[in-house]
């Protein structure tokens, strides 16, 4: 039995996505950033790029910013990004090169700059 | 039916008597005139220039500067009839209850009248602007089918409006000589003499009347011309904020510092409108806002309506801020932070930014009074041998500081409510002072106080200390608002003429 060209091709194509399924969709079709021993919040962006673009900037406004400090942070109970959501209403604003901008936000962003 | 008199045609030396002469043929002095016209009192209304713009005659207005850039004096105001509305922009907006309060965080602040003392007033005021029913706060009700207002959380800022004085075919908006020339000449107690320059008020002693009024008129090279005297019972000055402060003060040969200026006051306390361009960046994450945010809206009963951005009285007084009306203007790009900030933060607040829109911010700030901000006269003598004035300039940092608040609210208020973010686009003074234009609203230099160390008018509108010189305009105003001043001008000065009507009788 011989397999034909188009069957080849959709043979690799299976496989791939097998793979992907296996090896996490983003390690095929989204970015892949190295393990940090922050994922368990690095995780909770949608995308890190934008994020660490604004973080960027974010870092500036932080005297004495270091990461590890910055992660017991936002380990706090209740700190997850979601908290943003909260951030305008509670008065907790964080102005990012003229960006106002929640402060959830501009941390999470900051950490973000940092492994991206 | 009278028509206008050209001053230039009168012989030097006439004298003209008169019950009321009002000097100066601008949106004060015109409404003052017609509100009066049944009065049964004879009056002369006197404008400087002609019925059109005049090079030589405007440039009367000419005068040195010093401080912060501003508009050049003969530059934000017209002389002739219509005085500055045949430039103006048409917006209205009346003052608030808070504009007339002693305001512990804005040092002299304070009117000796209250927004119920010009109630009466406003409707008339607003039909002689043209703009429309009465709605301004109430108008969200008749924009409903336009578009919904631009969702804020509850806060310090507020969703309010500008009327517009209405178009009427060429004449864009009122333009009050155009306008009301004719109601003018069929006035029959009603004379307006043109080409009279008044350069002198003469006091019969100190502590007396106006006895005399000294005009001049300018040949067609622009030179001095003819001499001319009018003897009034009661004057009204409604020539401008400057050219107020510039007659009071020149008009000094009996007291020495010029009338009404005992205590210092004419000419301090000089204020305008910044209009700062591009104060900010709003993104709206649902895409563009209703029309009526960035352009004007004509209603199909008449009104010209466009949305504005204002502080509440609560925010104003927990954070020490001034008045300031932020418009909503062009589109803009973002640049790469700007998305990465948009982008961040819908994703976080969990909120659909794709078809997110930004668009420029604008403002008319109100200024904190300055005594500084000073006209003062000059060694320099124009044609008609006037002292020109100069003006020293000032804007202090607190006024873009409050500003900024106000600004960084409305931000607090679009995140609260998921629907949008903006950017400040000003930290230091120079950006500021770069963005900055002008309203050309001329404030303060006549300012009301019922105490004659703290003001030039009293409550009535009367110099303090002359008993027949009245002050029309929004020269009189001790605080400006944020709120453009004509409509605001012309319920004061109709204040002005019912109690002219009690006094004259």
């Amino acid at each position: 039995m011989s397999m034909s060209r188009r069957d080849f091709g959709l043979g690799a194509a299976a496989l791939a996505l097998v793979g992907a399924a296996g090896l996490g969709y983003r390690h095929f079709f989204g970015r892949w950033y190295a393990p940090t021993p922050y994922d368990d919040l690095l995780h909770q962006i949608t995308d890190r790029r934008p994020a660490a673009q604004l973080g960027t900037e974010a870092v500036r406004t932080m005297p004495g910013f270091e990461v590890p400090k910055l992660a017991v942070q936002l380990r706090q109970p209740g700190f997850t990004l979601s908290r943003a959501r909260d951030d305008a209403t509670a008065g907790r604003l964080t102005e990012v090169s003229g960006w106002v901008v929640p402060e959830t936000v501009a941390l999470y962003s900051a950490l973000a700059s940092q492994f991206t | 039916m009278s028509t206008a008199i050209d001053a230039r045609t009168l012989p030097s030396g006439t004298v003209l008597t008169t019950d009321l002469a009002i000097i100066g043929g601008g949106p004060a002095g015109i409404s003052l005139a017609l509100a009066l016209a049944d009065s049964g009192h004879d009056i002369l209304l006197l404008e400087s220039g002609g019925t059109s713009f005049d090079d030589k005659s405007q440039s009367l207005y000419e005068g040195p500067q010093s401080g912060v850039a501003y508009t050049a004096l003969d530059g934000g105001r017209l002389r002739f009839l219509g005085g500055s509305t045949n430039h103006w922009g048409g917006w209205c907006r009346p003052l608030d209850a808070m504009d007339f309060e002693k305001r512990d965080w804005v040092p002299h602040s304070g009117w000796p009248i209250t927004r119920a003392a010009l109630d009466p007033y406003y409707p008339k005021a607003q039909t002689l602007a043209e703009a429309g029913p009465w709605l301004y706060d109430r108008a969200e009700a008749q924009v409903n089918d336009t578009g919904p207002l631009i969702d804020l959380a509850n806060g310090g800022v507020y969703t309010s409006w500008f009327q517009f004085s209405r178009t009427r075919g060429d004449v864009l908006p009122t333009h009050f000589g155009t306008r009301y020339q004719d109601d003018l000449n069929r006035a029959e107690k009603i004379k307006l003499l043109l080409h009279a320059n008044v350069t002198g008020i003469k006091l019969a002693k100190a502590g007396g009347p106006v006895n005399q009024l000294e005009l001049a008129t300018l040949t067609e090279a622009g030179g001095a011309d003819k001499r001319l005297t009018i003897k009034p019972r009661f004057v009204v000055l409604a020539a401008g904020g400057m050219e107020n402060a510039r007659l009071l003060l020149a008009s000094n040969d009996v007291i020495k510092v010029g009338i009404g200026n005992q205590n210092d006051l004419v000419g301090r306390f000089f204020a305008d409108n910044p209009i700062p361009r591009d104060t900010a960046t709003m993104v709206l994450f649902g895409g563009a806002p209703a029309s009526f945010y960035n352009n004007s809206l004509t209603l199909t009963n008449g009104p010209v309506l466009r949305a504005t951005f204002a502080p509440t009285r609560e925010f104003a007084r927990a954070k020490h801020v001034l008045g300031s009306l932020t418009t909503v203007e062009n589109p803009v790009r973002l640049d790469a932070l700007g998305t990465a900030a948009v982008v961040a933060t819908a994703q976080a607040l969990g909120v659909d930014a794709s078809n997110a829109k930004a668009y420029s911010l604008g403002c008319g700030m109100e200024l904190q009074p300055d005594p500084d901000r000073r006209l003062t006269l000059t060694d320099q003598r124009d044609p008609l041998g006037m002292p020109r004035l100069k003006l020293n300039m000032t804007v202090s940092d607190s006024d873009f500081e409050g500003y900024r608040r106000t600004l960084t609210e409305l931000g607090r208020q679009l995140l609260a409510a998921r629907s949008g973010m903006i950017k400040l686009n000003y930290n230091t003074r120079a950006e500021w002072v770069a963005s900055m234009d002008w309203g050309n609203h001329h404030f303060g230099t006549t300012r009301m106080s019922d105490d004659p160390k703290t003001g030039v008018v009293d409550a009535d509108c009367k110099v303090h200390g002359v008993p027949n010189l009245f002050v029309a305009g929004s020269s009189v105003f001790p605080t400006t608002s944020a709120n453009n001043p004509t409509l605001n001008l012309l319920a004061l000065t109709l204040r002005l003429g019912d109690h002219l009507k009690q006094v004259m009788a």
